[in-house]
């Protein structure tokens, strides 16, 4: 997937120029020759071994737990095939934590991406003063611990005498407290801004990586032209940094479906089970309520992942599809 | 310029490195040989060659000196060193564990005791680990899900050993009162393997604290508590009017047990499955009428606002937000360690309903925490630790009590608790008699020890009950639908497990966990009763 | 008008620093109050609302994070866990990155889609599997162990952000390192330094993380308390009933300072500087 995504070139062909192109796809200097395979997978083995042993091992265990009626303490025996599976496929509770967990993942990368995007560009200024001062500024929340930021947030959004409600009640914004994390419309929103609030100078950074892409002379091509920032902006520093930035939009999205400290920390969960995400399904059902439930808590991370990168494959599916067959 | 840069940092990493290869806290083997000189006479100087072997700037040195030492007993034949690793996740007495393992060693010279304290959730999840390796530390804390078969458990994981009997008082077990040592709860084959550590009368959930200084503050008497459910009420009311601070602090999700086990305790029961019927209780109208007067509070802007937590629904009440928290028996220690120093404790029992007490808190039914290593190659060790530990006028105790951090049913409290609140936690639990001995369903029918039905139940949603309260009293909701809805569906896996586990072959029904002739609640069940007890009867291929 | 504001980039400098000024302290806001908590008992933590300075200063918590949380001893090993797994991390992801990037190969579909579809699947019982492979290579309650396991987890998104730079790199550019005779390792040597707006994210990125990290270095020393960093130190702030919170912050205020350090030297690697590398 990623592997069409980063690809720079393409658009606009049709079925037989690209079944042609296919065949000459590879240019001539990406072409492996010689004894430089050697180099190529000597180069790849140091980070494969290790990704076999500590990522791809451990999936491959959730997996095999998944089969199990296992508490994580005695030994593997009670093997029950897919009975994890079927019982979670009716956990009402599993099930609302997923909607809970696309939700959050969904509003929060529409969010951050656009602005930490806005930020990186701002700060990469060159006739900004104090770009390292602005920029240290919105990376410092990144290095809080999360259950420290959690922490303060439940305290700066108290409804009895946290200092955003003061603020709302003493500008008459509004005439009684709002509780942001009991309230149940708004806890997971709550949520959501917190965590853009932590996040944000990742994606900042990622960005401002992505942007030293943009060769300085088509800025100054643009700008002959009579180009305004905006339309660089569009025509310029947006097509150039696309590859990078699928990537990017894709780990953002990644990532905060994997929210779990900040739900820890401010809402456990709650009100009721309006914020259970499911990595903190899993992490209860595996290590918090007794009695412990390993298989179970495997199956719901692999039900989990499997569908939600479905999900995404067919959504790229069709978004390349459409990206081939404009009309 | 950049080339530059990006070498200065890498030679920044790398000399970060090797600076930290290079000093490693020190390597230094030290192989001690002692040779001892042993002499008939008592009192005599022993000479020592002592060679050591020292790695110094990387050259192994041999030093060999002989030593004079002056030895009082020399007697007996010299003891191996041995050190203890004792673990559990109590952080905030690791301090005192530390002076303890000091004091023990006073008398053990021998031994060395490790006290290692890990977060309540590290701990669990990474004890497992250490047995796994044969890492495991000598002594262990553990709480079981179910605390009458934890021992099952954990013989069935091969983690515990027993206790080395040579070494134990013949008088060991009247440390504890009467009853304390079952056979398959801590005695196996009438080996002991763990003791009960903490009470079970006044250890628990259940009580009232409450900040004097609100109710002063309120014109109302901060001595006079209310004690029954209207007073409740009205005392809130008169605090809400009269001062800024609210009058309860309510934690909620999980937490919110804290605040509803004393008001349904005193009602009805604190737990979720009715003892008496056999069955998942929470839409029982006794249960409605709590959650409804508890709801009342937070309708009527009684409560805290927010979706609290423990740890700030007791600091608010700390802070004088609130006047009254419900809580466990430990929070006299928690409120001391909150650093406001003229926070005016009160302890008191629940408030009953109006036509009074009407229910009771179930009452733990063991308390064994600490358990020996079936890995430790010093169980004798281990045991004279666990025997020192538990003398009822030894340090342990005594400072344990003194300092406040919990309650011991294998030493005098009247006389060593020190602490002012909990002192009165101790009177309280003392005098009102809340919690009770609830009947055993493993000991009315043994076969339901392999039942999965309470647990299946329990499975659906993990800690549903409360969880699905805290939701209905955040926002204004009724609870009615969904407390029935709960219970029909817990009743509803409960009854298929058993149906599924008896035509099994085990011998298991309703009947096991329905206990009709215990008929007051407010009293403990009498034991003598179980011979009584309807067994299922014996149905398929059994 | 003055000379100052005639010049266009004055002008924008006024309006966009005001502006940044004040966002700037918004966003900085929570942060500060953490550090500050620090100087604040609990119960004035609690109950401080907007409040920054605490009233009296007090700096016992600083105390009681240094000696409770065991930083004096453990501050050597994050040192060292953070900055070795740093240094493996930063040379397999490029390796790895530059090969995907740069050239086409049988596997490389397949390597891709599998980093790809990983990233998607929240394992549950990670530390359990990773805990068996640790004590199998005999590496268990080993410094070296801890930091295999720290540089082990957390590589396929670097390796992603390193392929995407590396890919759409113009072919001029390897053209004329190989007409220069450059081999293979030379060429790579020559490529790297242009990645340096993503050596610093991965730079930046994996020492905060293994600065942070403490369950990887609780369970891999368990037998020996000594090998572990200051995040497992902090948990000794979360007892048995309670949390110290204000202990807690200190810890957290002194932990941040080198993260901090690091951020503020490698963020200088985002000045554009493609440009000139590339003549088109």
């Amino acid at each position: 997937m990623t592997a069409q995504m980063t690809t720079p070139q393409k658009r606009k062909l049709s079925r037989a120029e690209k079944r042609k192109r296919k065949k000459t796809a590879v240019p001539y200097s990406k072409r492996v020759r010689g004894k430089d395979y050697f180099w190529v997978y000597l180069f790849l083995s140091p980070f494969l071994i290790l990704y076999l042993g500590f990522t791809v091992w451990p999936l491959i265990a959730t997996v095999i737990y998944s089969f199990f009626e296992w508490d994580g303490i005695k030994p593997l025996e009670d093997f029950i095939g897919l009975g994890n599976f079927f019982t979670i496929a009716q956990d009402p509770l599993f099930w609302l934590a997923f909607r809970n967990t696309l939700m959050f993942a969904v509003i929060n990368t529409m969010i951050k991406i656009p602005l930490s995007l806005l930020a990186a560009i701002f700060l990469t200024r060159k006739w900004l003063w104090g770009k390292r001062f602005f920029r240290t500024i919105f990376f410092a929340p990144l290095v809080l611990p999360v259950a420290m930021a959690g922490l303060i947030f439940s305290l700066l959004l108290h409804p009895a005498n946290g200092a955003i409600n003061d603020i709302l009640v003493s500008l008459h914004i509004v005439s009684k407290p709002i509780d942001f994390l009991g309230d149940e419309r708004l806890a997971l929103l709550s949520l959501i801004f917190v965590s853009v609030w932590q996040i944000f100078g990742q994606y900042m950074i990622y960005w401002m990586a992505a942007l030293q892409n943009v060769p300085e002379d088509l800025y100054e091509a643009a700008e002959l032209d009579g180009a305004n920032e905006w339309k660089k902006l569009i025509y310029v520093t947006l097509p150039v940094i696309k590859p990078v930035a699928v990537i990017i939009i894709f780990l953002a999205f990644v990532n905060a479906l994997r929210v779990f400290g900040l739900v820890v920390t401010m809402t456990g969960g709650g009100p009721g089970f309006q914020t259970y995400v499911v990595p903190y399904f899993i992490y209860t059902q595996a290590l918090v309520d007794f009695p412990f439930r390993y298989g179970y808590a495997s199956a719901a991370a692999v039900l989990f992942g499997v569908t939600v990168l479905m999900a995404v494959m067919i959504q790229g599916y069709f978004v390349r599809r459409s990206d081939e067959n404009p009309n | 310029m950049l080339q530059k840069r990006n070498l200065i940092v890498l030679l920044v990493l790398v000399v970060a490195m090797v600076t930290a290869v290079a000093c490693q806290p020190q390597t230094v083997e030290v192989e001690v040989t002692r040779v001892v000189t042993e002499t008939e006479e008592v009192a005599v100087e022993v000479t020592r060659v002592v060679t050591e072997t020292i790695e110094v700037e990387g050259e192994m040195v041999e030093v060999t000196r002989v030593v004079e030492v002056e030895v009082e007993v020399p007697a007996e034949v010299e003891m191996e060193p041995v050190t203890l690793k004792v673990m559990n996740w109590s952080q905030e007495q690791a301090d005192f564990y530390e002076m303890a393992a000091a004091e023990f060693q006073k008398e053990y010279p021998h031994i060395t005791v490790e006290w290692d304290t890990l977060e309540q959730g590290q701990y669990r999840e990474t004890l497992p680990l250490m047995f796994q390796s044969g890492d495991s530390p000598d002594i262990f804390f553990w709480l079981g899900s179910n605390r009458v078969l934890t021992m099952a458990e954990l013989l069935d994981q091969n983690w515990v050993a027993p206790m080395d009997t040579s070494v134990l008082p013949d008088d060991f077990n009247g440390r504890w009162p009467d009853g304390s040592f079952l056979e398959g709860i801590n005695v196996v084959n009438s080996l002991p393997y763990s003791f009960p550590f903490n009470d079970n009368v006044v250890w628990g959930p259940g009580y009232m604290y409450t900040n004097k200084d609100v109710f002063t503050a309120a014109g109302l008497d901060p001595d006079t508590p209310p004690t029954t459910w209207s007073e409740l009420r009205a005392v809130c009311e008169t605090i809400v009017e009269t001062t800024d601070a609210y009058c309860l602090s309510v934690p909620l999700g999980g937490d919110l047990l804290r605040t509803w086990a004393p008001l349904a305790g005193m009602n009805y029961t604190d737990t979720f499955f009715d003892y008496q019927q056999g069955s998942f209780n929470i839409d029982d109208e006794r249960q409605m009428e709590t959650f409804d007067f508890l709801q009342g509070f937070f309708n009527d802007d009684l409560v805290v606002p927010g979706n609290n937590d423990k740890n700030f629904a007791r600091q608010a009440m700390a802070n004088g937000q609130a006047a009254i928290y419900f809580g466990g028996a430990w929070m006299p220690g928690v409120f001391a360690g909150y650093e406001v120093p003229d926070l005016d404790l009160g302890v008191f029992a629940p408030p009953v309903p109006d036509d009074g007490r009407s229910g009771s808190l179930r009452q733990s039914f063991s308390e064994n925490k600490y358990y020996i290593s079936v890995q430790t190659d010093h169980r004798t060790e281990a045991t004279q630790f666990l025997e020192w530990m538990t003398r009822p006028e030894g340090y342990f105790a005594t400072e344990y009590l003194a300092q406040g951090f919990g309650t011991l049913p294998f030493a005098d409290m009247s006389q060593y608790v020190a602490d002012e609140g909990m002192i009165q936690v101790i009177d309280v639990a003392n005098n009102n008699g809340i919690r009770v001995g609830y009947p055993e369903p493993v000991v009315a029918c043994p076969d339901t020890a392999g039942s999965k039905a309470m647990t299946n139940a329990n499975n659906l949603t993990k800690k549903w009950e409360l969880i699905s309260m805290s939701e209905a009293l955040l926002n204004g909701e009724s609870f009615a639908a969904t407390a029935a809805e709960i219970a029909a569906a817990k009743n509803a896996e409960f009854t298929d497990t058993l149906a599924e586990e008896a035509a099994a072959g085990l011998n298991v029904g309703v009947e096991c966990f329905a206990f009709p002739e215990w008929e007051d609640i407010t009293q403990p069940y009498d034991s003598s009763l179980y011979e009584s007890h309807e067994m299922p009867a014996a149905e398929g291929e059994g | 008008m003055n000379t100052f504001l005639r010049s266009r980039y004055n002008r924008y400098n006024l309006i966009a620093g005001g502006l940044l000024l004040i966002i700037g302290f918004v966003w900085i806001y929570p942060f500060l109050w953490v550090l500050f908590a620090s100087f604040k008992t609990s119960s004035e933590m609690f109950s401080a609302g907007a409040k920054l300075l605490p009233e009296t200063w007090d700096f016992g918590n600083f105390y009681r994070a240094w000696t409770k949380a065991n930083f004096n001893i453990y501050f050597f090993n994050t040192l060292l866990y953070a900055a070795s797994a740093t240094a493996i991390e930063l040379v397999k992801s490029s390796m790895c990155g530059y090969v995907l990037g740069r050239y086409r190969f049988p596997g490389r579909t397949l390597i891709l889609g599998l980093i790809t579809a990983t990233l998607f699947i929240p394992i549950a019982a990670i530390i359990l599997p990773q805990f068996q492979l640790v004590r199998s290579l005999g590496l268990l309650n080993t410094r070296p162990g801890v930091i295999l396991a720290l540089s082990g987890g957390a590589g396929a998104l670097y390796v992603l952000l390193f392929t995407g730079f590396f890919q759409p790199l113009p072919d001029e550019l390897f053209e004329s390192a190989r007409l220069d005779g450059a081999n293979f390792v030379q060429t790579f040597r020559l490529m790297l330094p242009l990645a340096k707006p993503i050596i610093a994210t991965v730079v930046i990125f994996q020492f905060m993380r293994t600065w942070n990290e403490f369950n990887i270095p609780l369970v891999f020393t368990l037998g020996r308390p000594e090998l572990r960093n200051m995040a497992v130190g902090m948990y000794a702030f979360r007892g048995e009933y309670s949390v110290d919170w204000t202990g807690f912050a200190a810890g957290t205020t002194m932990s941040i300072i080198p993260v901090l350090i690091v951020f503020f030297i490698f963020q200088g690697y985002f000045v554009r500087g493609l440009s000139g590398a590339v003549k088109q």
